[in-house]
């Protein structure tokens, strides 16, 4: 069990909470810390912001060989997440992709992000963001 | 200030050595290496320091007193270098800076790595239980990664990708330490199983044990041990932002970028003067991008060098002669130490059947781990004869 | 007065044929079942339908007062939902919080609770209710069991709000049949006493406490079965609105993610009664649809009918049960 270090980055993982730096306009995530990791600021001043939860595939990989732990195929995805009130730059994140295959992927793609299960502490279920198409894409 | 010099070097054939232990490998490119000192060497007598390095997956071999135990070189200052892939290359650049600094007369190298005795390997690290840090991620996915933006954004073929492993598969079979030692196609490739999409099978380096020594002095005992010396020209070494993500760094490795000008610069050469090139080559999409970051030609073009024939052993710039980490296996800790040691033959004209004619200059790159930049740290070493 | 300000509903994308369940043990289905992603849990489904609600509402998370969930199959006896919920939602630390359970009633129980809070404090508040119902391989009931979430955002008052709740009434008759324990499917007892003696008495005299003047035009029931949601529905005459050939029972959920395809689904000004049955009783609520429920953004509990994949018998089985992590946690 490490109930800290989930517990210490909970705003990030549950709500999407990033970071940007006032000198240079960076928006880190989901490191929450006092130097610019673009800039190179120290000590940087960060405001909070809130990332949506809609965004643009950059690139992308579907994995096919993992531990049991995760399904595969697997896809991986590093996607640009614009800020909820569409204001500065994106973030670029990378994460997992869920209820999504390779013939629904290329670079460009809107992915939403979903609110799931990534693993368990003890049996106590750690949820953050995956990212998945959108789900009317389905239908 | 001296330079830094190689004077021999050591290595066992890489390969599936379930009969030999962590210290067996070790002990195995040690004798290696001072078996075969032109001049001769008196190890425990002549020998000042070591760098060793290893990630120590079989975790066996924690600390310089593992290198000490297995080597027999005690009483003695032994350093365990330790980051990532770039491991051994990084532990040579070091002995190489310890020796100019004339704090050090002569330096043993020696990497070594235990990959096989865990059937799980580095994908199990993929259950690690961290958000956003490496949950349900391997290695060929982030570089991977780089290979589909690569397709989209330069228009590069899967053919191009593919070009890459074919070469240095025909290369490793003419390399007597390389562990796979069979030629493939391109079809094979691009029909082999999908690891993770783009990247196949035959896109992956195997999983391999091994190990590799060189040994590295001072402008004034180098001739003790060889008439031929090869004079370490230039270093660099270089880190990326694990979660910065630069536009680049979805096409490239930025951090090869500034170890190789670091390089570039100390040795007074260019990409241009290189005759002879070992690189990280894990995935085949890691070279192909590597041609750019190195400067051998330009940003996007990657594709057209193989096409050209430019990196194959009979092209203008032959990359990866021993048949690269693809052919020739990574066993992390020793990677970089045996490319160092195969730069060292090219130029001392005793590399064989992959041996490129004249090597004057030789380059040898190194890289290791991924998130959202990749490839986050970079060493970069340039040796002349 | 109470207001709906914002429903939503949520649907996982996984779906069993019925028929592919009764082939494992000879006989045919009808219809299908939802099944929970591997990677969702109650916390994530109840997620997913808040958001929605939330979106489509004029309330901002950090103005809701009060988050109350209801779930009948929480694997966890100390945890939660509604707390974890009200944090993922970003509200604010003085939010109250209740987790509804015990009885397929709690989401109705939650429902009500929520409009007395509303209306006690003139503030909003967030209503969820999930649950991913377990099942037995050859069981009576395995076909039919669902998963699911809806939720619902009430305030007192707004323009053009989704829809307004007109009246509440319950039944509290003490008639126990069907039961469960933790983890297992349920012990479902004699239907047909059920159905005569615990629905059909309670559900009529739920709606009869609901007073309301207005024509009862559609119904919503949640019931663990077919037949037994009719039969809640006998005593009004209405078009009964339900997902129960799509999406199966979902325990709590069903009343909610019902109700909130009802609303998406019919005229402005329509009224619909909605009844949750479970053990001990039984709850009625009547609302009326409002404009604000016409062409809702967000997707509609229908749309996620359509939006479906199916998955293979033993996934249906596995999918339903916490998956067993080996992890790395120390590396």
């Amino acid at each position: 069990m490490s109930g800290p270090r989930y517990h210490r980055t909970r705003a990030q993982d549950q709500r999407l909470l990033a970071f940007e730096c006032q000198s240079c306009g960076y928006v880190s995530f989901p490191d929450e810390r006092r130097t610019c990791k673009r800039c190179g600021d120290a000590p940087a001043t960060f405001e909070e912001v809130r990332l949506a939860e809609r965004g643009e595939v950059e690139t992308f990989v579907v994995q096919e060989y993992l531990p049991d732990d995760i399904e595969v195929p697997q896809p991986l995805a590093i996607v640009d997440l614009p800020q909820a009130d569409g204001e500065g730059e994106s973030a670029r994140v990378y994460g997992l992709l869920t209820e999504t295959e390779l013939d629904e992927l290329s670079v460009g793609t809107e992915v939403e992000a979903r609110f799931r299960e990534l693993f368990d502490d003890g049996e106590r279920p750690i949820n953050s963001f995956k990212f998945a198409v959108p789900r009317e894409v389905k239908r | 200030m001296t330079d830094a010099h190689v004077v021999g070097s050591g290595i066992i054939d890489f390969g599936e050595k379930y009969e030999w232990s962590f210290d067996d490998l070790l002990e195995g490119a040690y004798l290696d290496l001072v078996e075969s000192v032109d001049h001769g060497i008196e190890p425990t007598k002549d020998i000042d320091a070591i760098w060793y390095g290893t990630l120590d997956i079989a975790n066996e071999g924690a600390s310089g007193a593992s290198v000490a135990h297995a080597t027999g070189l005690f009483e003695k200052p032994a350093t365990q270098i330790v980051n990532a892939c770039a491991t051994g290359s990084d532990a040579f650049r070091n002995a190489v800076q310890a020796v100019k600094a004339g704090d050090v007369e002569v330096a043993l190298v020696i990497g070594a790595e235990k990959m096989l005795d865990s059937t799980e390997g580095l994908i199990g690290g993929a259950a690690l239980e961290r958000l956003w840090r490496g949950r349900g991620v391997t290695m060929p996915a982030f570089f991977g990664m780089r290979a589909t933006r690569h397709m989209e954004q330069y228009d590069t073929t899967r053919e191009q990708i593919a070009e890459v492993s074919v070469k240095n598969h025909e290369n490793g079979t003419k390399y007597p330490h390389a562990h796979q030692q069979f030629e493939c196609t391109v079809d094979d490739v691009t029909e082999s199983a999908t690891v993770s999409y783009p990247l196949n099978l035959y896109d992956c380096c195997p999983v391999t044990d091994g190990a590799c020594a060189v040994l590295v002095t001072n402008d004034e005992r180098a001739r003790e041990f060889t008439d031929a010396p090869v004079r370490v020209a230039g270093y660099g070494f270089s880190t990326d932002s694990f979660m910065r993500g630069d536009d680049l760094a979805l096409t490239n490795f930025p951090a090869s970028r500034q170890a190789s000008s670091m390089a570039y610069e100390r040795s007074g050469y260019g990409p241009d003067d290189v005759d002879v090139a070992e690189v990280h080559d894990c995935f085949s999409i890691t070279e192909l991008i590597t041609y750019e970051d190195l400067g051998f030609c330009e940003q996007g073009e990657a594709g057209a060098f193989i096409d050209d024939g430019v990196p194959h052993l009979d092209g203008d710039k032959p990359v990866n002669p021993s048949g690269g980490l693809l052919s020739k296996g990574h066993p992390i800790g020793a990677t970089g130490v045996a490319q160092i040691a195969e730069i060292f033959e090219q130029l001392r004209g005793e590399a064989g059947d992959v041996q490129v004619p004249d090597a004057e200059v030789g380059l040898q790159h190194n890289i290791g781990i991924g998130r959202n930049a990749t490839g986050a740290v970079s060493c970069v070493n340039i040796l002349e004869r | 007065m109470v207001v709906v300000d914002g429903i939503g509903g949520y649907v996982p994308l996984y779906r069993i044929d019925r028929d592919d369940v009764a082939a494992q043990h000879g006989g045919r289905g009808r219809g299908e079942s939802a099944v929970p992603a591997r990677d969702e849990n109650h916390v994530t489904m109840a997620s997913e339908a808040t958001t929605t609600a939330l979106e489509r509402s004029a309330t901002a998370a950090e103005d809701v007062a009060a988050v109350f969930t209801a779930s009948i199959t929480d694997p966890f006896a100390e945890h939660g939902i509604a707390a974890q919920l009200a944090y993922r939602l970003g509200t604010s630390t003085d939010v109250r919080t209740g987790d509804f359970q015990g009885s397929a009633r709690a989401a109705a129980d939650a429902l009500v609770t929520a409009g007395e809070y509303v209306r006690a404090t003139d503030q909003p508040a967030v209503v969820a209710a999930v649950d991913v119902m377990p099942v037995e391989s050859g069981g009576d009931d395995e076909a039919t069991m669902g998963a699911g979430a809806g939720a619902l955002v009430l305030r007192p008052d707004r323009d053009d709000p989704m829809a307004t709740v007109d009246a509440v009434g319950q039944a509290t008759t003490g008639f126990l049949e069907r039961h469960r324990e933790h983890g297992e499917s349920a012990t479902a007892g004699d239907a047909r006493f059920e159905r005569r003696h615990g629905v059909a008495p309670a559900a009529s005299t739920a709606f009869d406490r609901a007073e309301t003047d207005a024509d009862l035009e559609y119904g919503v029931a949640s019931a663990p079965g077919f037949r037994l949601a009719r039969t809640a529905l006998e005593s009004i005459d209405a078009e009964r609105v339900s997902t129960f050939n799509e999406v199966g029972y979902a325990g709590t959920a069903t009343l909610v993610l019902d109700l909130c395809h009802a609303i998406e689904s019919v005229d402005a000004g329509s009224t619909i009664g909605a009844v949750a049955y479970g053990q001990g009783g039984a709850d009625a609520v009547v609302v009326t649809v409002g404009d604000g429920a016409t062409d809702p953004d967000g997707l509609t509990v229908a749309a996620q009918l359509e939006a479906k994949e199916y998955v293979p018998y033993v996934k249906h089985l596995e999918y339903r049960e916490r998956y067993d992590y080996q992890g790395v946690p120390n590396a």
